[in-house]
């Protein structure tokens, strides 16, 4: 439906989309002979307030990533909206063709990040996409600008939003009309750089897999909060250390230990390693992520102290798991070691990685995808010197044989075991 | 705090609480029991509200569950039945495996059923000086408070009072602790929680 009266200024030059009530034309504008597009909407439609709102929503925002509206008009029939022609090639149409380098991926995520930060900075309140898709992301080198702003909401007025979007892109409270803040416009990004990811040479890439897997987290309490977070994370993988560590050196890393089955001695280590860095003089404390295994020590070891949520005893120093209705204290500054139990995904999120497996042959062992990755350590425990040979050269690469009948005492053995696999990640002497 | 106190820990125990007047906080300190064995000491806990209505539906009422083929709810770790009847407890704290903590609005006849069946039965009262003779007359309800081996009181009192109380019933008394919020103990809270089931 193509409005009658425009033909004075514009000349059709393609029909993008076409509807009985509505047309989006790529038209010319004869005064200058520039391209631009015309959305028009018929006065009688539904949703005819919509191109209104496109205009009265970009109104005011300072970002070049948006485009330019340039007027909106009506007619006896329709309102119409004239807008700048974005040139360039989807981003979909784009990794059809091409694989992206992770310098490329992060350039392009740091760019979809600035664009949304506009929209969430926006005044007088932030502004919600809410349709965010490699369809609606054209590439300009490396910039990344955004078109479509049709189902898009201001803030305060998210909660009485159609629950529209685009099922796998849109966040899952979006489209079963949930609460809706930033956060939605956050899961997609996460989706965006998924698919960049599968679509790149750092598809295994296990920092940005965490990245992405904290930004479609379905939890909202779990997921990322803010636009500038995540842009400031990529911006740290960008630049190949995380600034917090160099501010801090390693108090504030995480140590992961995760077992490949039950009962192969993860807990054990955990402990051991935890001890063995306060010995080091290095703050440690062990938690439990899965078990109440803090809470069991608690009634088990001699003259042990209890303060502010941590269970000193000797060289162990153990952060206490109390359930919802003890108030939460603050962590203390400290290293973690976090023991995962067979819990893969958790232990992704560590800077070091420990996995404990019995290399037994007639154990089964399911490793992770990762298992190759630097900053996992393998130990082989209960086990021989031979399936641990194997194993190594199946996996190529170290695996530590624990020793056997080790006390509750820190031994040589074991001592040289965490020295090894800590030395680099820790700066240990 | 030492961790003395988290050894030899039961895994079972009913404890109720009562109070010679009304509003001296039984509610509130039966949360805070129940919230402190279930958050502080990961036991499995089962709150029953004895009484006609419940009071606390707004407040716990979110997640509905069964618990032994009755209507309760979970909340923050706690299994709560609400406005329960007598034979209604008395069946629960048959069935039930794990701590007990028994919320009862009034003493009588019938309550009383449930209040002796516990291991742990604690009194509040007022020892303020229009409240004192409550206490009293309880403590002859409870036929000289055999059984009881402490009293808590939320009033501050004399030593000899303390003493003759003691002579008197066979059970001392002691302060009733001020714990701020039910839902949110601290460390400091912990060991006159302690005192109390033990």
């Amino acid at each position: 439906m193509i409005p009658k009266g425009i033909n004075d200024e514009y000349e059709v030059v393609k029909t993008l989309r076409e509807t009985a009530a509505t047309a989006v034309l790529l038209v010319n504008y004869k005064k200058i002979g520039a391209l631009r597009i015309l959305k028009a909407i018929h006065r009688a439609h539904p949703d005819a307030h919509s191109i209104l709102s496109e205009a009265h929503l970009l109104q005011g925002i300072n970002s070049s990533q948006l485009p330019t509206i340039y007027s909106v008009e009506d007619t006896d029939e329709m309102y119409y909206l004239v807008e700048e022609y974005v040139e360039g090639v989807t981003l979909r149409e784009y990794l059809l063709d091409n694989k992206l380098s992770k310098e490329e991926l992060i350039k392009i995520a740091i760019s979809l990040c600035n664009v949304v930060e506009a929209l969430h900075e926006a005044k007088p309140e932030p502004l919600l996409y809410r349709d965010m898709k490699p369809e609606h992301l054209i590439l300009q080198n490396d910039m990344i600008r955004l078109i479509d702003f049709g189902i898009s909401v201001r803030k305060s007025e998210a909660a009485k939003a159609k629950p529209l979007g685009t099922v796998n892109w849109a966040a899952p409270e979006q489209l079963t009309g949930g609460f809706l803040d930033e956060r939605c416009d956050i899961y997609s990004v996460g989706k965006i750089i998924e698919f960049m990811q599968i679509n790149s040479y750092a598809k295994d890439d296990l920092r940005l897999k965490k990245l992405v897997n904290r930004l479609i987290e379905e939890n909202l309490d779990k997921r990322i909060k803010s636009i500038s977070t995540v842009k400031e994370m990529l911006e740290e993988i960008q630049n190949g250390s995380s600034n917090k560590d160099k501010r801090n050196g390693h108090l504030h890393k995480t140590i992961t230990v995760v077992g490949t089955d039950k009962s192969v001695g993860t807990t054990f280590i955990a402990i051991k390693i935890c001890r063995f860095l306060n010995r080091k003089k290095i703050c440690a404390y062990y938690e439990d992520a899965k078990k109440d295994t803090v809470h069991n020590l608690m009634g088990n070891l001699k003259s042990a102290r209890i303060k502010d949520g941590v269970l000193y005893h000797k060289d162990f120093k153990g952060l206490i798991n109390y359930g919802e209705a003890v108030e939460t204290n603050t962590p203390p500054t400290g290293l973690n070691v976090i023991d995962c139990g067979i819990d893969y995904e958790l232990a992704s999120e560590g800077d070091v990685i420990v996995i404990v497996m019995n290399p037994s042959p007639w154990h089964n062992n399911n490793y992770p995808t990762w298992i190759k990755n630097k900053s996992v350590h393998i130990i082989g425990n209960l086990s021989s010197k031979m399936p641990c040979i194997t194993l190594a050269k199946e996996l190529k690469k170290r695996v530590y044989l624990y020793p056997t009948n080790t006390g509750t005492q820190i031994t040589k053995g074991e001592e040289r075991i965490f020295q090894a696999i800590l030395r680099n990640e820790l700066d240990l002497s | 705090m030492s961790n003395k106190k988290f050894k030899n820990i039961k895994k079972q125990k009913t404890i109720s609480i009562i109070s010679a007047s009304r509003k001296l906080g039984v509610t509130h300190m039966c949360l805070c029991l129940a919230n402190f064995l279930s958050s502080a000491l990961k036991q499995k806990v089962l709150y029953i509200e004895l009484s006609d209505e419940s009071q606390l539906l707004g407040m716990v009422g979110e997640k509905q569950i069964t618990i032994l083929n009755k209507t309760g709810f979970f909340y923050k770790g706690v299994n709560y039945i609400l406005a329960c009847s007598v034979e209604d407890a008395l069946s629960l704290i048959n069935d039930f495996n794990g701590y007990i903590v028994v919320d009862i609005f009034k003493y009588s006849e019938e309550t009383k059923v449930i209040f002796n069946r516990c291991e742990r039965r604690i009194v509040i009262g007022s020892m303020k000086p229009w409240c004192k003779k409550d206490v009293y007359q309880l403590m002859s309800k409870l036929k000289g408070g055999t059984g009881l081996k402490n009293m808590y009181y939320n009033v501050c009192n004399s030593q000899n009072e303390k003493n003759d109380f003691k002579k008197m019933y066979g059970c001392s008394m002691e302060s009733l602790p001020y714990i701020k919020n039910p839902f949110s103990l601290k460390e400091e809270d912990f060991d006159p929680l302690f005192q109390m089931i033990q």
